[in-house]
């Protein structure tokens, strides 16, 4: 009858058929996940087996406190159980030891591969972890460890010098990409196992910072039993086989999910409280939150924006503390100049475009208030660090003063010549651009009000936000005219050698805005070879009062840190190093997570 | 027809070289490269770093072959994937250092499951959605204004709401810990099963669930993210499937039918509805790569690790081996499937000849 009745198919038993098919395939990928239950099941029968209730969640305690007695020792395993699930925002493209170069990695290996050396977190002087003791020469040349005495690793094989041997010829392999590391050890001369307890570095040339590029957290320390390798491109593949000397041992990584740690039995040092560490990867900031509030997450680092909107969120407050603080390791923000350029090459004109950015109302308008104004690039420190720090606190950043910058527009010999509303000099306008990566929204509303600020007077700047690779390569090229940007993980005491002397603006090196100054050189020079710290710091102050005189950058804001912590733990405190938690432990009955 | 479909597959060839020559280029030709980018970091923060980076980069692009000039890389490629397509051998991930298909084999799943229920979905509502609205646009004023005007309505307003804003609305109102839960707990306990797991994939201890139990936290963790894919296409769908049947009312046969004094019900759904679906399913060719096409936004609100996050991350880190592995797949798939939809629609539609 119809047109289509001539056909044995027809246009609805071809659409039925098909999507019959997709119902299959779906029932086959049910039936394709169900398989891994199997596993779980058997699991779930021994565990049945094991502990005679009937709940769908047994929960059998691994370890019964003995009831002998409140010794220091049955009250310290009282506070051992319970999970801590951390917060990851992306996933790690690797775990390898050696050549993983993300900061998620980083992350899981503090808890993996102990170090030499460690800072202590609220004194910040060094102490021992896996080294016991150490001796430094008179010349600074050479540093010697000695190991501690029957640690393993967590395969039980003994802890060795040949170890730490091993991992520095590794780094050291041109075939391993060990570049994350490789470039602090460039003045390494050799490592030298004395004996199995004994190592020796020996440097080219004395320099303050060898001895945490020695003993700190610069080259990670693999065992040479589990990572012997003939095949270089075989090592940096390896992605998750992980046999550290740490506090814990890695579990397992679900791509996408999450990476799981669990107690080392091994360990040689102070355990932590908890049976297990989480990474849980949650890639989005309001799903994390939103994670955070089904209390399926202990830790996380906050964004300022939701640090805010969880102050009157009654439910979030009533799980979490939340909880702001200081550390090196928080960077700086700021705008950058490029000294190539004739415009930027003049100090007044430096230091008018810094009087012109309000960057007190931006703390309070645009950032929450969460930040702090900086003068330079050094650790500002914070009320809990007693040590004397590489900042000048005599130093106050410079204020929001257009009338100041007119001034020294006006000596600088910028006038409105042809009444454009923009000042010129020699024919010129006095126009630049400033660049900028994608990032957070904060940046645009950041550069939006110097923009509107400069405008006032008379300097005309544009606004260009670009893709970061794109951005890098700009920056890598010097083709940008000036630039908005942050250094992020510091460390307690930097050295400025990186980023402003002379010799670091060949090469692609990081002074990109190719700052050149025979004093400033001398000086940073000069606290690379000084011991005394006292002195370096002196040193660092007059540094530090160069910079804020001649302004190469406009110095913005110092990141606090922001995070929010499940009330269930106690001794959660603040150091001068941020927090730890190797304090931290959940009385019973608060715990969340199993045996 | 059998002549047909060797030359339209011997046209394939041809066409995948075009594609993947295409794809190679531009993203070589892309600021930034794989090397630099895992060396010196990405994502907005620069940190400080010690030694000649320079020449370490330039050291590992050449042992990855990346300094040669395009042309003699896009040759190598053809030649390395000549010799492992049929091992199924895509290459290794540059960034990951293990082979791609090992990569997509892990999100793969995730990926079809998850689109396979949506498209399911949207078939299964979009048609009956269609059907009612175009039933109705001849109808009394009232019955039109409700099923037709109402329904075209309702599907503009879903068709234009944003993924990620309706996405973190599901989330925000149905998930543990929200609002709704708060309130329901104390007023109606009995509802509490609405409430939803914000994301992932399972609960972190569903591994301690029987069988059953465990299918059901599966499903449970997929209603937002389906709901959330479903929507906008099932919105395309329903105005797709109303417009064509509006179409066929129009038509000849149906008038011949109508005077021939058939019933309106055979009409309709013997008659028109048939002929209605064939559109539907030159829609299907883009069903093959779409059900292979993650979406990162669902991927990332939802915490699913799937194949949009995968490619959107490859894209990133410039990870050269994996874009083109995807980039491959997806084309090959969507000439299969339109070659497939062709023959079905000769199949089933007499008016369509291939000779």
């Amino acid at each position: 009858m119809g047109v289509a009745m001539h056909k044995s198919w027809r246009a609805s038993d071809v659409v039925i058929v098909l999507l019959l098919g997709v119902l299959i395939l779906i029932g086959y990928m049910q039936i394709q996940s169900s398989d891994r239950n199997y596993e779980r099941l058997e699991k779930l029968i021994a565990n049945l087996k094991a502990a005679p209730t009937t709940a769908a969640l047994p929960r059998v305690p691994s370890e019964t406190p003995g009831n002998a007695g409140g010794t220091v020792q049955a009250e310290a395993n009282d506070k051992q159980g319970d999970w801590l699930v951390r917060h990851f925002t992306a996933e790690p493209r690797t775990l390898n030891p050696v050549t993983s170069t993300d900061y998620y990695s980083q992350m899981v290996h503090g808890y993996l591969f102990d170090t030499l050396i460690d800072v202590d977190p609220d004194t910040l002087e060094f102490k021992g972890k896996l080294a016991e003791s150490w001796t430094i020469s008179e010349d600074r040349l050479t540093i010697t460890f000695k190991l501690r005495k029957g640690m393993v690793w967590s395969d039980g094989k003994p802890i060795t010098t040949d170890d730490i041997l091993f991992s520095y010829e590794t780094i050291k392999n041109p075939e391993v990409d060990a570049t994350r590391t490789l470039g602090y050890f460039k003045d390494v001369e050799h490592v030298k196992a004395l004996d199995d307890l004994t190592v020796e570095f020996k440097f080219r040339k004395p320099y303050f910072k060898s001895f945490e590029v020695a003993g700190g957290g610069y080259m990670t320390i693999i065992p040479r039993h589990v990572y012997e390798f003939t095949d270089a491109e075989a090592f940096n593949a390896i992605r998750d086989k992980l046999v550290g000397s740490g506090p814990y041992v890695f579990e397992s990584w679900e791509p996408g999910q999450q990476v799981v740690l669990k107690r080392n039995p091994l360990y040689y040092g102070r355990p932590y409280h908890f049976d297990k560490i989480v990474f849980k990867i949650v890639v989005d900031d309001t799903a994390a939150y939103q994670k955070c509030k089904a209390q399926e997450m202990d830790w996380m680092a906050m964004s300022a924006e939701k640090y805010v909107f969880a102050e009157d969120d009654k439910d979030f407050e009533s799980h979490y503390k939340r909880l702001q603080y200081k550390t090196p390791y928080n960077g700086y923000s700021f705008i950058g100049y490029n000294q190539n350029n004739k415009l930027f090459q003049d100090r007044r004109l430096r230091l008018a475009l810094t009087h012109l950015v309000p960057r007190e109302r931006m703390k309070k308008d645009i950032l929450y208030d969460l930040v702090d104004v900086v003068s330079g690039p050094f650790w500002m420190g914070s009320e809990l660090v007693k040590v004397p720090i590489q900042a000048d606190p005599a130093i106050e950043p410079w204020p929001f003063d257009p009338v100041k910058a007119v001034q020294l527009l006006t000596e600088a010999g910028w006038r409105d010549t042809d009444g454009d509303g923009v000042l010129d000099k020699d024919g010129k306008p006095l126009k630049f651009t400033l660049m900028m990566g994608q990032g957070a929204p904060t940046l645009l509303d950041i550069g939006s009000m110097v923009k509107e600020e400069m405008g006032r007077v008379g300097v005309k700047m544009e606004l260009t936000q670009l893709e970061w690779s794109v951005f890098e390569e700009r920056l890598n090229e010097r083709k940008f005219e000036a630039v908005m940007l942050s250094w992020g993980g510091g460390s307690i005491e930097g050295d400025p050698y990186q980023i402003w002397h002379s010799d670091s603006i060949a090469n692609r090196g990081s002074n990109f805005i190719s700052f050149r100054n025979a004093e400033a050189d001398r000086l940073i020079e000069a606290a690379r070879v000084e011991f005394d710290r006292t002195k370096r710091n002196e040193i660092y102050h007059k540094f530090h009062r160069l910079l804020h005189e001649e302004q190469p950058y406009t110095f913005l804001f110092g990141r606090r840190s922001l995070a929010a912590v499940h009330r269930r733990f106690e001794d959660v405190r603040i150091h001068a190093l941020g927090l730890d938690e190797r304090d931290w432990w959940t009385p019973q009955g608060m715990r969340l997570y199993g045996q | 027809m059998t002549k047909y479909v060797i030359k339209r597959i011997a046209l394939m060839l041809p066409t995948l070289l075009g594609i993947s020559f295409v794809v190679f280029a531009l993203i070589r030709f892309a600021p930034g490269d794989p090397i630099s980018l895992s060396v010196r970091g990405e994502g907005g923060n620069m940190s400080e770093q010690g030694g000649d980076r320079d020449a370490l980069i330039k050291l590992r692009m050449s042992r990855y072959g990346l300094d040669k000039p395009i042309p003699v890389q896009y040759v190598q490629w053809l030649a390395r994937m000549a010799g492992g397509l049929f091992r199924g051998d895509l290459g290794d991930s540059i960034t990951e250092k293990r082979p791609v298909t090992e990569m997509i084999a892990e999100r793969i799943g995730i990926t079809i499951r998850l689109n396979a229920v949506s498209l399911l979905l949207t078939y299964l509502l979009a048609i009956p959605i269609g059907l009612v609205a175009a039933k109705n646009r001849y109808a009394d004023p009232l019955r039109r204004a409700v099923f037709d005007t109402g329904s075209g309505v309702a599907v503009l307003i879903m068709y234009s709401i944003p993924a990620i804003v309706l996405g973190l609305m599901l989330i925000v109102v149905f998930s543990k810990g929200g609002e709704l839960e708060g309130y329901l707990r104390v007023h109606h306990p009995d509802w509490l099963w609405v409430i939803m797991p914000v994301g992932g994939m399972h609960d972190d201890q569903a591994d301690q669930l029987s069988t059953w139990a465990y299918l059901g936290d599966g499903v449970r963790h997929m209603i937002l993210p389906v709901i959330t894919l479903t929507v906008g296409s099932l919105a395309y769908m329903a105005k797709l499937s109303r417009t064509s049947l509006l179409e066929n009312l129009r038509m000849d046969y149906v008038r011949t039918a109508r005077a021939k004094g058939l019933r309106e019900r055979t009409v309709v759904y013997v008659h028109a509805v048939r002929n209605s679906l064939l559109p539907m399913i030159t829609v299907m060719a883009f069903i093959l790569p779409a059900l292979i096409g993650g979406s990162i936004i669902v991927e990332t609100i939802f915490n699913l690790n799937g194949m949009g996050l995968l490619f959107y991350t490859a894209v990133i880190r410039r990870d050269y081996t994996m874009i083109e592995a995807i980039s491959l797949i997806g084309a090959v798939l969507t000439l299969v499937a339109m070659l497939l939809a062709d023959l079905l629609l000769a199949a089933v539609d007499p008016r369509v000849r291939y000779d």
